[in-house]
């Protein structure tokens, strides 16, 4: 039973113990989406200079959801952990000009962006209502 | 094996292999079209970015040399070489694309064309190798396998606490309600959002129960490879669980899904059965 067992998943025991060892490397992964649930969530929009939201898909091929992954995959790359990036008001602009370029760089020649606020949104639950911070990490201008 | 299992073999695999091409190729295919640059460097991007695989012309000649694989492989041709390139191409297209920061956690897609590789290999190297079953098998093992690391993902980064989720879960749903509303400033679904984040923070038992059955589907999907009518029930169960994510979350179907259905359940090939069923037992009773 043992011999059909090792026999049969061989190859997906391998690649389970390869993941974990070797991690976020594709075409392994540790697969490690949702695998906890923070008290907070955080996201981010742009607003225009009266904090008015600006619908991002009718300005930029970019989503919203695109720019959350931006935003981490920018923070690993850089190796700032997120305590370290609120502490660090120079670095949390410059995170939020990244996210500015990348939402124009994805911009539609027909929407152009003119000057615009990156925001980021907490969303927390406070006794038995959910509540939200919102803080401004960047102001962007027209000509960047 | 007997003819007619041989013929429904044959039959089963033909179903995974159209259904497979069906739902991988399209997203691969978007992403080499959105692989624009290569800022934050991922699997074989970081030794190569591959920049002229995905310059104007050169990610039109990547797609097309990945479609003709592709109809290589649906005609069962050097399943060797196809399923070696097809891994190879899948591997560049989705390395480039994590490599922009912005991925669609499609992993899963490189490790079932290798798998399939390996699967063809194994017969090359050894004749008396089960191909008609292992073809099949080792990509359901690909897909129990990523969905057995996300269970223990689970486990490792929290524990069987996972399940309580506490504020998080609803904090989860207003933020991606949330993205909803900042694509489109329609403010509607943040109201529809929070209505239901609240429900769930007011209704914690609801979390806990589908969070339960999830990490059980998750952790032993390996399991479930065994045995074909478990292997059915655990795909529709999975199925549940990714169409209950969705709507809870209001997120789109993850990647992840479309290949487990195939795999799983092999909608295509049951559909053709049950259309055979009802033809013998209409053709039965006509003769009667």
């Amino acid at each position: 039973m043992l011999k059909k067992v090792t026999q049969s998943l061989s190859l997906g025991i391998c690649y389970v113990i390869l993941s974990l060892c070797i991690g976020e490397c594709h075409p392994f992964s540790r697969v490690s989406m949702y695998d906890s649930f923070p008290q907070d969530a955080y996201t981010f929009y742009i607003s225009d200079g009266q904090n008015a939201v600006l619908p991002l898909t009718r300005y930029s091929r970019m989503t919203t959801d695109g720019v959350t992954h931006f935003f981490n995959a920018w923070r690993e790359y850089r190796k700032v952990s997120a305590d370290t990036l609120m502490k660090n008001e120079s670095l949390y602009a410059e995170a939020g000009q990244a996210i500015a370029r990348e939402i124009r760089k994805h911009q539609y020649a027909s929407h152009p962006l003119g000057d615009f606020r990156v925001h980021e949104i907490f969303f927390f639950a406070q006794g038995d209502t959910i509540k939200n911070e919102d803080k401004v990490m960047y102001e962007s201008r027209g000509e960047e | 094996m007997n003819p007619e299992a041989k013929n429904s073999n044959t039959l089963e695999w033909v179903c995974i292999k159209l259904s497979y091409v069906l739902v991988s190729a399209p997203v691969t295919c978007i992403m080499a079209l959105n692989a624009q640059g290569c800022p934050f460097p991922e699997g074989v991007c970081r030794v190569y970015d591959f920049g002229p695989f995905f310059s104007a012309p050169g990610s039109y000649i990547t797609i097309g040399a990945f479609l003709i694989l592709c109809l290589l492989y649906i005609a069962e041709k050097w399943m060797v070489p196809t399923t070696f390139f097809l891994s190879a191409i899948s591997c560049i297209i989705i390395s480039r694309h994590e490599s922009n920061g912005i991925f669609y956690r499609a992993t899963v897609l490189s490790v079932i064309w290798i798998f399939q590789f390996l699967a063809y290999l194994f017969y090359r190297l050894r004749p008396a190798f089960r191909i008609d079953i292992y073809r099949m098998q080792y990509g359901t093992q690909a897909v129990a396998a990523v969905y057995t690391l996300a269970g223990i993902a689970k486990l490792t980064a929290s524990g069987l606490e996972w399940v309580n989720a506490g504020g998080g879960f609803p904090a989860q749903i207003m933020k991606n309600y949330s993205y909803l509303y900042f694509d489109s400033g329609d403010m509607t679904y943040m109201h529809s959002g929070y209505m239901l984040a609240l429900f769930l923070l007011h209704h914690p038992g609801i979390i806990q129960f589908f969070l339960t059955i999830s990490l059980v589907l998750e952790v032993f999907c390996l399991a479930a490879v065994f045995n074909k009518r478990i292997l059915l029930i655990w795909g529709v169960g999975l199925l549940m669980m990714h169409i209950g994510i969705a709507a809870l979350m209001g997120i789109g179907i993850s990647i992840i899904a479309k290949p487990m259905v195939v795999f799983f359940i092999n909608p295509l090939y049951l559909v053709i059965k049950g259309i055979r069923y009802l033809r013998s037992k209409w053709g039965l009773s006509q003769n009667r």
